[in-house]
């Protein structure tokens, strides 16, 4: 009887201990997610094959760019936030594919495709090593999605097992005046 | 395998096995000690070849499970370079490879100057084949590399004629290698490739083109280039 006893225990104990150890267990998703490289705004964040450096960030309500030999504007109902950026390749020629905005929540914001044809944005472009480039990242948000918010850069548009630099925004963007209209070329060219 | 490791039970029966009493362990009244001792030595070792045995099956496990990856990751990597001298050929991939040119272009004509920063690399390669390389030519990888291990690989950009004749005079622009190797090109035919790079100036003293093709990866091409 007692045995019987003994042996029932140790059974529920790895039981406990195996059902612990696999609800503990990260998702195979996070386990062959991103691995970030944290930073702010302000300073050089580097990731394997390439650093960022996120200086100031405009907000405005409406765009305007010069594509393909006219002039574009693009007006929202949110927030157009278009944040400086200086990307260079570290290791071999590459190009940023993942270019997000993550608000406090956790939702990820995509860089804006209603942009797409300025010449100073960043997405996609191809980068080489020893020559930095300056220029623009482009988001679409909701006014919420300002406070306390992290880009996330990284190569490939969904990395797996690689680098993303998460670089925290400052803490009053939401406080900050929103311009009517922004010309994203002569931004571009005033820093 | 299974009937080896079979409790040794059946033989209790075996006369030179029996008990006896001048065993202390199985003199005592516990009724659980019915392995005899050359039982229990031939367990033992069984135990210990399987144990053994474990160290040889791993690894071979693992390299049979993993066989196809580790050849996908010598096929993609660049690992025995190759020295080629300046003016020689090579023979590589199913050709003979040689360095046909490596202009430098800064400027000169006002439509080709280039900020201060940077340089624009033009890279000649001329194969000799000596047989058809369609296969082994995929994935095939020109490249410069500086000598803090940087890597430039070759820009899509074609340029325009008025441009090409600008920086060749008289010279035709080739295809890439990519290109080339789609063609498939015959075997005993002569090709070029053309590849062009976007590289800071001041790496330019230290770049060295590279060039492999899946086919023949790990080993590829180091070019010895004629100074600036």
């Amino acid at each position: 009887m007692r045995r019987l006893l003994t042996n029932a225990a140790s059974l529920a104990l790895g039981v406990i201990v195996l059902a612990g150890l696999r609800w503990t267990t990260p998702g195979y998703a996070v386990l062959t997610g991103p691995l970030p490289s944290d930073g702010r705004a302000g300073t050089t964040v580097a990731a394997r094959g390439f650093t960022v450096r996120i200086g100031d960030v405009e907000l405005a309500k409406s765009l305007r760019y010069r594509a393909f030999g006219r002039t574009v504007e693009r007006t929202s109902d949110g927030v157009f936030a278009v944040a400086h950026a200086t990307v260079e390749a570290t290791a071999q020629s590459t190009s940023l594919g993942g270019i997000a905005w993550e608000d406090a929540g956790g939702i990820v914001f995509a860089h804006s495709r209603r942009v797409d044809g300025a010449g100073a944005l960043l997405l996609g472009k191809r980068l080489q090593p020893g020559l930095p480039q300056q220029g623009l990242f482009v988001f679409e948000l909701p006014r919420g999605a300002l406070k306390s918010a992290r880009l996330l850069v990284s190569e490939s548009a969904e990395p797996r097992l690689d680098s993303q630099a998460r670089i925290r925004l400052p803490d009053d963007l939401q406080g900050r005046a929103v311009s009517e209209g922004l010309d994203l070329d002569e931004s571009a060219r005033a820093r | 395998m299974p009937a080896e490791l079979e409790p040794a039970r059946p033989e209790q029966a075996s006369p030179d096995t029996e008990p006896s009493a001048s065993d202390p362990r199985h003199s005592d009244a516990v009724p659980h000690s019915d392995v005899e001792p050359r039982h229990r030595d031939r367990e033992k070792r069984l135990l210990r070849l399987s144990l053994a045995g474990l160290l040889l099956i791993f690894p071979l496990a693992f390299a049979a499970a993993s066989y196809r990856d580790v050849a996908a990751l010598l096929q993609s990597r660049e690992i025995i370079g190759e020295d080629v001298q300046s003016g020689a050929s090579m023979t590589y991939a199913g050709g003979d490879w040689r360095l046909d040119g490596f202009k430098v272009v800064t400027g000169g004509d006002p439509r080709l100057t280039m900020p201060e920063d940077r340089a624009l690399v033009i890279l000649r390669l001329g194969v000799a084949l000596h047989q058809d390389v369609g296969e082994l030519w995929q994935m095939c990888r020109i490249s410069l590399v500086d000598a803090e291990g940087r890597r430039w690989l070759p820009l899509f950009l074609t340029l325009p004629g008025e441009i090409e004749r600008l920086i060749e005079p008289g010279g035709l622009s080739a295809p890439s290698c990519g290109s080339v190797a789609l063609s498939k090109p015959k075997a005993s035919s002569q090709v070029t490739i053309e590849e062009k790079f976007l590289v800071p100036r001041s790496a330019l003293t230290t770049l060295i083109p590279v060039a492999s093709t899946a086919g023949a990866r790990p080993r590829y091409l180091r070019f010895e280039r004629p100074a600036l």
